[in-house]
Protein backbone atom coordinates (compact mmCIF):
# COMPACT_ATOMS: atom_id res chain seq x y z
CA UNK A 1 0.00 0.00 0.00
CA UNK A 2 2.79 2.37 -0.91
CA UNK A 3 1.98 5.85 -2.14
CA UNK A 4 4.42 8.47 -3.41
CA UNK A 5 6.12 10.17 -0.47
CA UNK A 6 4.35 13.33 0.72
CA UNK A 7 5.34 16.67 -0.81
CA UNK A 8 7.22 19.09 1.50
CA UNK A 9 3.97 20.96 2.19
CA UNK A 10 2.13 17.72 2.97
CA UNK A 11 4.99 16.61 5.18
CA UNK A 12 4.83 19.87 7.16
CA UNK A 13 1.09 19.36 7.65
CA UNK A 14 1.62 15.75 8.75
CA UNK A 15 4.26 16.89 11.24
CA UNK A 16 1.80 19.42 12.68
CA UNK A 17 -0.86 16.72 13.07
CA UNK A 18 1.65 14.37 14.63
CA UNK A 19 2.89 16.99 17.06
CA UNK A 20 -0.66 17.91 18.08
CA UNK A 21 -1.35 14.29 18.98
CA UNK A 22 1.96 13.96 20.84
CA UNK A 23 1.01 16.96 22.98
CA UNK A 24 -2.53 15.67 23.61
CA UNK A 25 -1.33 12.14 24.47
CA UNK A 26 1.93 12.73 26.33
CA UNK A 27 2.28 16.46 26.99
CA UNK A 28 4.61 19.15 25.67
CA UNK A 29 7.76 17.77 27.30
CA UNK A 30 7.56 14.32 25.74
CA UNK A 31 6.52 15.82 22.41
CA UNK A 32 9.82 17.69 22.45
CA UNK A 33 11.74 14.57 23.53
CA UNK A 34 10.19 12.57 20.71
CA UNK A 35 10.25 15.09 17.93
CA UNK A 36 13.20 17.36 18.61
CA UNK A 37 15.89 15.21 20.24
CA UNK A 38 18.20 12.82 18.45
CA UNK A 39 17.79 9.11 19.18
CA UNK A 40 20.88 9.19 21.45
CA UNK A 41 19.49 12.17 23.38
CA UNK A 42 16.14 10.39 23.66
CA UNK A 43 17.91 7.39 25.21
CA UNK A 44 19.61 9.69 27.74
CA UNK A 45 16.25 11.17 28.67
CA UNK A 46 14.69 7.70 29.03
CA UNK A 47 17.61 6.62 31.16
CA UNK A 48 16.92 9.52 33.52
CA UNK A 49 13.20 8.60 33.59
CA UNK A 50 13.94 4.95 34.37
CA UNK A 51 16.47 5.77 37.08
CA UNK A 52 14.01 8.16 38.72
CA UNK A 53 11.18 5.60 38.50
CA UNK A 54 13.31 2.83 40.00
CA UNK A 55 14.60 5.17 42.71
CA UNK A 56 10.96 5.61 43.74
CA UNK A 57 10.34 1.87 43.83
CA UNK A 58 8.52 1.52 40.51
CA UNK A 59 9.04 -1.87 38.89
CA UNK A 60 8.96 -1.12 35.16
CA UNK A 61 8.94 -4.83 34.28
CA UNK A 62 5.67 -5.24 36.21
CA UNK A 63 4.06 -3.16 33.44
CA UNK A 64 5.49 -5.32 30.68
CA UNK A 65 3.43 -7.23 28.19
CA UNK A 66 4.58 -10.53 29.71
CA UNK A 67 3.91 -9.47 33.31
CA UNK A 68 1.06 -11.99 33.48
CA UNK A 69 3.64 -14.78 33.15
CA UNK A 70 5.62 -13.47 36.11
CA UNK A 71 2.44 -13.20 38.20
CA UNK A 72 1.51 -16.78 37.27
CA UNK A 73 4.96 -18.06 38.18
CA UNK A 74 4.77 -16.38 41.61
CA UNK A 75 1.30 -17.88 42.16
CA UNK A 76 2.40 -21.40 41.17
CA UNK A 77 5.52 -21.09 43.32
CA UNK A 78 3.36 -20.26 46.35
CA UNK A 79 0.94 -23.15 45.67
CA UNK A 80 3.78 -25.62 45.26
CA UNK A 81 5.48 -24.44 48.43
CA UNK A 82 2.23 -24.89 50.37
CA UNK A 83 1.86 -28.42 48.93
CA UNK A 84 5.44 -29.29 49.84
CA UNK A 85 5.09 -27.91 53.35
CA UNK A 86 1.80 -29.69 54.01
CA UNK A 87 3.12 -33.03 52.73
CA UNK A 88 6.08 -32.98 55.13
CA UNK A 89 5.61 -35.20 58.21
CA UNK B 1 25.22 -2.14 33.12
CA UNK B 2 24.07 1.42 32.44
CA UNK B 3 21.06 2.08 30.23
CA UNK B 4 23.35 3.28 27.47
CA UNK B 5 25.44 0.11 27.70
CA UNK B 6 22.27 -1.99 27.76
CA UNK B 7 20.93 -0.33 24.62
CA UNK B 8 24.31 -0.78 22.92
CA UNK B 9 24.37 -4.42 23.96
CA UNK B 10 20.99 -5.12 22.35
CA UNK B 11 21.94 -3.36 19.11
CA UNK B 12 25.25 -5.24 18.89
CA UNK B 13 23.56 -8.55 19.68
CA UNK B 14 20.93 -8.15 16.97
CA UNK B 15 23.53 -6.93 14.43
CA UNK B 16 25.65 -9.99 15.20
CA UNK B 17 22.65 -12.33 14.87
CA UNK B 18 21.78 -10.83 11.50
CA UNK B 19 25.42 -11.11 10.38
CA UNK B 20 25.23 -14.83 11.18
CA UNK B 21 22.31 -15.06 8.76
CA UNK B 22 19.57 -15.16 11.42
CA UNK B 23 16.40 -13.46 10.17
CA UNK B 24 15.43 -11.29 13.11
CA UNK B 25 14.43 -7.75 14.04
CA UNK B 26 13.75 -5.66 17.12
CA UNK B 27 10.09 -4.93 17.82
CA UNK B 28 7.90 -3.34 20.56
CA UNK B 29 9.35 -0.77 22.99
CA UNK B 30 12.90 -0.49 21.66
CA UNK B 31 11.54 -0.14 18.14
CA UNK B 32 9.21 2.61 19.37
CA UNK B 33 12.16 4.62 20.72
CA UNK B 34 13.83 4.25 17.32
CA UNK B 35 10.60 5.49 15.69
CA UNK B 36 10.63 8.69 17.81
CA UNK B 37 8.34 7.40 20.55
CA UNK B 38 9.93 7.39 23.99
CA UNK B 39 8.93 4.29 25.93
CA UNK B 40 10.50 3.34 29.25
CA UNK B 41 11.20 -0.28 28.44
CA UNK B 42 14.26 -2.18 29.62
CA UNK B 43 13.51 -5.37 27.72
CA UNK B 44 14.38 -6.26 24.17
CA UNK B 45 11.63 -7.97 22.16
CA UNK B 46 12.97 -9.81 19.16
CA UNK B 47 11.14 -11.30 16.21
CA UNK B 48 13.11 -14.29 14.92
CA UNK B 49 12.27 -16.69 12.13
CA UNK B 50 11.59 -20.09 13.74
CA UNK B 51 13.83 -21.87 11.22
CA UNK B 52 16.74 -19.96 12.77
CA UNK B 53 15.97 -20.96 16.36
CA UNK B 54 18.82 -23.45 16.76
CA UNK B 55 21.33 -20.89 15.50
CA UNK B 56 19.84 -18.30 17.84
CA UNK B 57 20.07 -20.72 20.77
CA UNK B 58 23.76 -21.35 19.97
CA UNK B 59 24.43 -17.61 19.82
CA UNK B 60 22.67 -16.95 23.11
CA UNK B 61 24.49 -19.83 24.79
CA UNK B 62 27.81 -18.31 23.72
CA UNK B 63 26.90 -14.77 24.80
CA UNK B 64 27.83 -13.70 28.32
CA UNK B 65 26.99 -10.42 30.05
CA UNK B 66 29.26 -9.37 32.91
CA UNK B 67 30.46 -12.97 33.17
CA UNK B 68 26.90 -14.27 33.46
CA UNK B 69 25.56 -16.86 31.00
CA UNK B 70 22.24 -16.58 29.21
CA UNK B 71 19.46 -18.66 30.78
CA UNK B 72 15.77 -19.24 30.30
CA UNK B 73 13.83 -16.87 32.54
CA UNK B 74 12.51 -18.59 35.68
CA UNK B 75 10.29 -21.62 35.16
CA UNK B 76 7.88 -19.78 32.93
CA UNK B 77 9.55 -19.68 29.53
CA UNK B 78 8.32 -22.07 26.87
CA UNK B 79 11.20 -23.66 24.92
CA UNK B 80 12.60 -21.89 21.88
CA UNK B 81 11.07 -24.36 19.47
CA UNK B 82 9.16 -23.83 16.24
CA UNK B 83 6.23 -26.06 17.29
CA UNK B 84 5.22 -23.86 20.20
CA UNK B 85 6.02 -20.56 18.51
CA UNK B 86 3.75 -21.52 15.62
CA UNK B 87 1.08 -21.77 18.29
CA UNK B 88 1.68 -18.22 19.51
CA UNK B 89 4.02 -18.91 22.43
CA UNK B 90 7.05 -16.74 23.15
CA UNK B 91 10.40 -17.60 24.78
CA UNK B 92 12.11 -15.56 27.48
CA UNK B 93 15.77 -15.28 28.38
CA UNK B 94 17.88 -13.35 30.82
CA UNK B 95 21.41 -12.72 31.93
CA UNK B 96 21.40 -12.38 35.71
CA UNK B 97 18.32 -11.91 37.88
CA UNK B 98 16.39 -9.15 39.58
CA UNK B 99 16.02 -5.52 38.52
CA UNK B 100 19.50 -5.43 36.95
CA UNK B 101 18.88 -8.46 34.71
CA UNK B 102 19.33 -8.14 30.97
CA UNK B 103 16.34 -9.69 29.27
CA UNK B 104 15.42 -10.87 25.79
CA UNK B 105 11.92 -11.97 24.71
CA UNK B 106 11.74 -13.92 21.47
CA UNK B 107 8.71 -14.07 19.17
CA UNK B 108 8.63 -16.55 16.27
CA UNK B 109 5.32 -15.08 15.16
CA UNK B 110 4.21 -11.45 15.26
CA UNK B 111 1.16 -11.70 17.54
CA UNK B 112 -1.86 -10.11 15.82
CA UNK B 113 0.22 -9.63 12.66
CA UNK B 114 -2.02 -9.87 9.62
CA UNK B 115 0.76 -11.08 7.33
CA UNK B 116 4.31 -12.43 7.41
CA UNK B 117 6.69 -10.09 9.20
CA UNK B 118 9.78 -11.41 7.43
CA UNK B 119 9.47 -8.97 4.51
CA UNK B 120 9.15 -5.97 6.81
CA UNK B 121 12.63 -5.84 8.32
CA UNK B 122 14.54 -2.60 7.88
CA UNK B 123 18.03 -2.63 9.41
CA UNK B 124 17.79 -3.86 12.98
CA UNK B 125 14.07 -3.06 13.30
CA UNK B 126 10.72 -4.36 12.14
CA UNK B 127 8.38 -1.93 10.40
CA UNK B 128 6.07 0.42 12.37
CA UNK B 129 3.11 -1.45 10.83
CA UNK B 130 4.05 -4.73 12.56
CA UNK B 131 4.88 -2.93 15.82
CA UNK B 132 1.46 -1.22 15.75
CA UNK B 133 -0.31 -4.56 15.22
CA UNK B 134 1.64 -6.22 18.02
CA UNK B 135 0.82 -3.34 20.36
CA UNK B 136 -2.95 -3.89 20.21
CA UNK B 137 -2.99 -5.16 23.77
CA UNK B 138 -5.20 -4.69 26.80
CA UNK B 139 -2.77 -2.10 28.26
CA UNK B 140 -3.90 1.54 28.12
CA UNK B 141 -0.33 2.75 27.65
CA UNK B 142 0.01 1.09 24.22
CA UNK B 143 -2.81 2.95 22.46
CA UNK B 144 -1.27 6.41 21.95
CA UNK B 145 1.80 4.66 20.53
CA UNK B 146 -0.39 2.85 17.98
CA UNK B 147 -1.87 6.10 16.69
CA UNK B 148 1.59 7.66 16.42
CA UNK B 149 2.97 4.64 14.57
CA UNK B 150 0.01 5.11 12.21
CA UNK B 151 0.82 8.76 11.53
CA UNK B 152 4.46 7.84 11.02
CA UNK B 153 3.46 5.28 8.37
CA UNK B 154 1.31 7.84 6.55
CA UNK B 155 4.28 10.22 6.63
CA UNK B 156 6.39 7.47 5.04
CA UNK B 157 3.82 7.06 2.27
CA UNK B 158 2.60 3.73 3.68
CA UNK B 159 -1.19 3.88 3.59
CA UNK B 160 -1.57 1.05 6.11
CA UNK B 161 -0.99 3.78 8.69
CA UNK B 162 -4.70 4.65 8.38
CA UNK B 163 -5.50 1.31 10.00
CA UNK B 164 -3.74 2.38 13.19
CA UNK B 165 -5.21 5.81 13.93
CA UNK B 166 -7.40 5.53 17.02
CA UNK B 167 -7.76 9.24 17.77
CA UNK B 168 -10.90 10.90 16.43
CA UNK B 169 -9.20 14.32 16.31
CA UNK B 170 -6.16 13.02 14.45
CA UNK B 171 -8.35 11.21 11.94
CA UNK B 172 -10.38 14.37 11.31
CA UNK B 173 -7.19 16.45 10.91
CA UNK B 174 -5.70 13.93 8.47
CA UNK B 175 -8.88 13.71 6.42
CA UNK B 176 -8.96 17.48 5.99
CA UNK B 177 -5.80 17.34 3.86
CA UNK B 178 -5.34 13.73 2.76
CA UNK B 179 -7.51 11.03 1.30
CA UNK B 180 -7.79 7.53 2.64
CA UNK B 181 -7.72 4.68 0.06
CA UNK B 182 -11.16 3.15 -0.56
CA UNK B 183 -9.81 -0.34 0.08
CA UNK B 184 -9.05 0.61 3.67
CA UNK B 185 -12.51 2.12 4.21
CA UNK B 186 -13.96 -1.29 3.40
CA UNK B 187 -11.65 -2.97 5.88
CA UNK B 188 -12.23 -0.58 8.76
CA UNK B 189 -15.77 0.71 9.37
CA UNK B 190 -14.57 3.45 11.76
CA UNK B 191 -12.58 4.97 8.89
CA UNK B 192 -15.67 5.03 6.68
CA UNK B 193 -17.61 6.86 9.40
CA UNK B 194 -14.76 9.36 9.74
CA UNK B 195 -14.72 10.02 5.99
CA UNK B 196 -18.50 10.51 6.05
CA UNK B 197 -18.10 12.88 9.02
CA UNK B 198 -20.50 10.70 10.93
CA UNK B 199 -20.70 11.72 14.58
CA UNK B 200 -20.63 8.08 15.64
CA UNK B 201 -16.94 7.80 14.72
CA UNK B 202 -15.80 8.30 18.32
CA UNK B 203 -17.99 5.41 19.49
CA UNK B 204 -16.78 3.27 16.60
CA UNK B 205 -13.11 3.88 17.47
CA UNK B 206 -13.85 3.08 21.10
CA UNK B 207 -15.69 -0.13 20.14
CA UNK B 208 -12.78 -1.19 17.94
CA UNK B 209 -10.24 -0.55 20.69
CA UNK B 210 -12.40 -2.44 23.20
CA UNK B 211 -12.52 -5.37 20.80
CA UNK B 212 -8.70 -5.53 20.65
CA UNK B 213 -8.44 -5.19 24.41
CA UNK B 214 -10.89 -8.02 25.01
CA UNK B 215 -9.18 -10.20 22.39
CA UNK B 216 -5.90 -9.75 24.24
CA UNK B 217 -7.38 -10.33 27.70
CA UNK B 218 -9.08 -13.53 26.53
CA UNK B 219 -5.91 -14.68 24.75
CA UNK B 220 -3.90 -14.21 27.95
CA UNK B 221 -6.43 -16.13 30.04
CA UNK B 222 -6.28 -19.05 27.57
CA UNK B 223 -2.46 -19.14 27.52
CA UNK B 224 -2.34 -18.74 31.29
CA UNK B 225 -4.43 -21.89 31.78
CA UNK B 226 -2.23 -23.76 29.31
CA UNK B 227 1.03 -22.58 30.86
CA UNK B 228 0.24 -23.60 34.43
CA UNK B 229 0.90 -27.39 34.18
CA UNK B 230 4.12 -26.74 32.25
CA UNK B 231 5.28 -24.26 34.86
CA UNK B 232 4.71 -26.84 37.60
CA UNK B 233 6.59 -29.50 35.59
CA UNK B 234 9.60 -27.22 34.97
CA UNK B 235 9.68 -26.25 38.64
CA UNK B 236 9.63 -29.91 39.67
CA UNK B 237 12.53 -30.60 37.30
CA UNK B 238 14.58 -28.52 39.77
CA UNK B 239 17.02 -27.00 37.31
CA UNK B 240 19.60 -24.88 39.13
CA UNK B 241 19.64 -21.13 38.55
CA UNK B 242 21.69 -20.12 35.56
CA UNK B 243 21.86 -23.66 34.18
CA UNK B 244 23.55 -23.48 30.74
CA UNK B 245 21.09 -23.28 27.87
CA UNK B 246 22.54 -26.39 26.24
CA UNK B 247 21.49 -28.39 29.32
CA UNK B 248 18.24 -26.70 30.24
CA UNK B 249 16.76 -26.56 26.72
CA UNK B 250 16.26 -30.35 26.32
CA UNK B 251 14.67 -30.53 29.78
CA UNK B 252 12.23 -27.74 28.87
CA UNK B 253 11.44 -29.51 25.63
CA UNK B 254 10.63 -32.72 27.52
CA UNK B 255 8.38 -30.82 29.94
CA UNK B 256 6.66 -29.01 27.05
CA UNK B 257 6.07 -32.20 25.06
CA UNK B 258 4.07 -33.61 27.96
CA UNK B 259 2.60 -30.54 29.65
CA UNK B 260 2.36 -27.60 27.23
CA UNK B 261 -0.37 -27.44 24.59
CA UNK B 262 1.21 -26.44 21.29
CA UNK B 263 -1.52 -24.03 20.20
CA UNK B 264 -4.05 -23.30 22.94
CA UNK B 265 -5.74 -20.51 21.01
CA UNK B 266 -6.34 -22.68 17.96
CA UNK B 267 -7.60 -25.44 20.28
CA UNK B 268 -9.99 -22.95 21.86
CA UNK B 269 -11.19 -21.82 18.45
CA UNK B 270 -10.41 -18.51 16.72
CA UNK B 271 -14.03 -17.88 15.73
CA UNK B 272 -15.11 -18.60 19.29
CA UNK B 273 -12.48 -16.22 20.66
CA UNK B 274 -13.53 -13.43 18.29
CA UNK B 275 -17.20 -13.94 19.04
CA UNK B 276 -16.57 -13.81 22.80
CA UNK B 277 -14.44 -10.67 22.45
CA UNK B 278 -17.03 -8.95 20.25
CA UNK B 279 -19.72 -9.76 22.81
CA UNK B 280 -17.64 -8.42 25.69
CA UNK B 281 -16.56 -5.32 23.75
CA UNK B 282 -20.10 -4.29 22.93
CA UNK B 283 -22.69 -5.79 25.24
CA UNK B 284 -20.68 -5.96 28.46
CA UNK B 285 -19.35 -2.44 27.89
CA UNK B 286 -22.78 -0.90 27.58
CA UNK B 287 -22.32 0.19 23.97
CA UNK B 288 -25.36 0.14 21.73
CA UNK B 289 -25.89 -3.05 19.74
CA UNK B 290 -25.37 -1.12 16.49
CA UNK B 291 -21.69 -0.82 17.44
CA UNK B 292 -21.21 -4.45 16.35
CA UNK B 293 -21.48 -3.17 12.78
CA UNK B 294 -18.49 -0.88 13.31
CA UNK B 295 -16.09 -3.66 14.29
CA UNK B 296 -13.50 -4.77 11.72
CA UNK B 297 -13.03 -8.36 10.64
CA UNK B 298 -10.02 -9.42 12.71
CA UNK B 299 -9.67 -13.01 11.48
CA UNK B 300 -6.60 -12.13 9.39
CA UNK B 301 -4.86 -11.06 12.61
CA UNK B 302 -4.98 -14.66 13.82
CA UNK B 303 -3.87 -16.25 10.56
CA UNK B 304 -0.39 -16.54 12.06
CA UNK B 305 -1.70 -19.54 13.98
CA UNK B 306 -2.39 -21.50 10.80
Amino acid sequence: MKMPPPTPAQLRRLQQIERAFHVRAFGEELARVNLELTEAERWDYLSWMRTTAEHHGIDLRAQGVHAWMDRLEAEVEMEELVKETSSQP
Amino acid sequence: MTDKELHGFYLELVARLQARGILCAITSGLACVHFQLAETTKDCDLLCHPQNFSLLLDELAAQQVGGLPCAYRGNLSPPLDERWHRGGWTSHFNWGRGPGAVTLDVFGRALRGSGPWEGEVSGLYISPHIVAQMKRTNRDKDWPFITLLGTRLVKMGDQRGWLHIFSEDTLAELLRDFSCPAELLARRPALRLAVERDQRVRAALLAERLLWERLDALRISIYERALRPYLVAVRRARMPDGMPLAESHPIRLQCAEVHLAVSPLRDYGIERLIEAARHEAIHKSGLIAEATLWLPDVRENFAYLN
